[in-house]
């Protein structure tokens, strides 16, 4: 028997947005296997300002 | 002639100078989107007695002798995003048609001390998520070029009020082209500055890690002088960045093309291109050439896989902000906006997090490999040309992703890159519309992306192109 629990309680959400999250989903997970190191373990999202500043000053004329 | 059709600069000189008032500007704008508005839709909301106040206030500083501003007495609308104390804020949408914050945004407040008068709220598109400039509530926004067209989106109204000459200049935020694509479509200079550029302290959020706030205007020097006035770090805003501003006007005032080199993008930005608009491009391509500037070829890699990490940060980061309302009053969002939140919701966090944890990498292996080579990047901000406002009405149905795939194709890769954009016009039209071409830079390079794009306007003069309008 089918689990008939909804994968978000409470949500009437279009069974159209599942099939096309799970295509973008896919995308995503192509890119990042073709872009990403063999792990992330020593990086960090929030080091994009120090990113964005040694980039101007490493690139700016 | 209208004191409406000039340059927002040359209001504020004269302003200044005495020419003539902020009341008389202020009365010129008023009865300008009275004539202009209703073949248009790009102004939601006047509030005359406000800006009037604030005009009569200006005068009776300068009369005394006191400082103005920079932008002083010059009349401003705004996309209706950002907030002022006890004033609307719709967000152009039904949830929030009654929203009043108790907070002003930071950019108002810095518009206002460098003298600009708040003359109402723009159009734009549902939360500010949709490429079109359609809006279920609020009415379609017209393009004064040609008003069967669409105006871009989602800074809709900015696009459209600021070409009709019903403001000086806009607000507009850009999460995935939303201030390029409408500039580029209603034929203005539209700039989305680096990601930490422009603080966001009162300002609606869409998705925190790719929103911007930057202006539409008519000229470039008018785009410098706006950015002056907001640019900066903001302690009400910990990811504004605490780099000082550049001298943004002084770069829009030197203009220069010698010796820079411009890297053309090829490949993914010409894929599905109409053959007129890229003409359009290598028009643009060869008037920069003409004044100087050195072209180079230069390759930009896989913008897709890019445009797939935005989407994997975007989707969640909107769905988080809309989960309540999205659960308790569904019915109440228009059908595209609610389409594209969803999506959101079906991400794993391991996806969000892992594109948000590769993004540094990302952005430091794109500008040094192509900024290595170049000084600027120039691409079209969008290759087909601008659809009907029927055809692309479309709601959630069938081929919506591809509308808005197709139409901020060129303008979405910059977002997830932190890079900053300004789109300009072509030195032509196609098929009556305008195009546009997009330059970008390095971090914090909006000063080089001005002082170039200066150099172009007054080779090419776009600025003094007048879209056909009718109702006046």
């Amino acid at each position: 028997m089918a689990d008939e629990t909804p994968k978000f309680p409470g949500y009437a959400l279009d069974t159209a947005a599942q099939a096309r999250a799970e295509k973008a989903q896919a995308v995503f997970r192509e890119a990042f296997a073709n872009l990403a190191p063999p792990s992330l373990f020593d990086t960090e999202p929030q080091a994009i300002e120090t990113a964005l500043n040694k980039l101007a000053g490493d690139v700016a004329p | 002639m209208s004191l409406m059709d000039l340059t927002l600069a040359d209001a504020a000189a004269g302003v200044q100078s005495g020419a003539f008032t902020s009341r008389a500007l202020t009365e010129a704008a008023l009865e300008r989107i009275e004539a202009r508005n209703p073949a248009l839709n790009a102004v939601i909301r006047v509030e005359a007695e406000t800006a009037l106040a604030g005009a009569d206030a200006v005068d009776r500083t300068r009369a005394v002798g006191g400082a103005i501003g920079p932008l002083g007495g010059v009349p401003l609308a705004h996309k209706d995003m950002f907030y002022r104390a006890g004033g609307l804020t719709t967000c152009g949408s039904k949830i929030r048609r009654d929203f009043r914050p108790d907070y002003i945004a930071t950019v108002l407040e810095r518009l206002g001390a460098s003298g600009a008068v708040y003359l109402g709220g723009l159009n734009m598109a549902e939360f500010a998520f949709g490429p079109t400039g359609h809006n279920e509530h609020f009415g379609n926004c017209r393009n004064p070029w040609n008003t069967d067209h669409v105006t871009g989106g989602s800074s809709s109204g900015s696009g459209s009020a600021t070409a009709a000459r019903m403001t000086f200049g806009a607000l507009g935020s850009d999460t995935g082209g939303s201030i390029r694509l409408p500039a580029a479509l209603c034929g203005l200079v539209g700039l989305k500055p680096t990601q930490t550029r422009v603080s966001r302290y009162g300002v609606m959020g869409l998705s925190f890690s790719l929103d911007t706030v930057g202006p539409l205007t008519r000229t470039v020097l008018d785009n410098a002088l706006m950015l002056q006035a907001i640019a900066g770090e903001d302690v009400n805003d910990p990811t504004a960045s605490r780099r000082a501003p550049e001298d943004y006007t002084a770069a829009a005032r030197t203009p220069n093309a010698k010796g820079v080199r411009i890297g053309v993008a090829r490949g993914y930005f010409e894929k599905h291109g109409d053959a007129d608009s890229l003409a359009e491009r290598d028009a643009a391509l060869a008037a920069f050439k003409g004044i100087g500037a050195e072209l180079v070829e230069v390759d930009v890699g896989d913008m897709t896989q890019i445009n797939t990490f935005a989407a994997a940060v975007m989707g969640p980061e909107a769905a988080t902000l809309h989960a309540g309302w999205l659960r308790d009053q569904p019915d109440d969002y228009g059908q595209q906006m609610r389409a594209r939140c969803e999506i959101g919701f079906q991400f794993s966090g391991v996806d969000y997090l892992s594109a948000l944890q590769l993004r540094p990498k990302i952005v430091a292996d794109f500008c040094n490999r192509v900024f290595s080579q170049c000084d600027v990047l120039l691409a079209p901000t969008f290759n087909i040309q601008t659809p009907r406002i029927d055809e692309t009405d479309i709601g959630s149905g069938q081929g919506f992703e591809r509308v808005v795939a197709s139409l901020s194709r060129c303008t979405r890769p910059l977002n997830f890159l932190t890079l900053p954009g300004l789109a300009l016009p072509t030195p032509g039209l196609v098929e009556g519309m305008p195009a546009s071409i997009q330059l970008s830079a390095p971090p914090f390079g909006e000063a080089r992306l001005y002082r170039l794009a200066a150099a172009y306007e007054a080779e090419v003069q776009y600025h003094q192109r007048v879209p056909p309008m009718s109702g006046d």
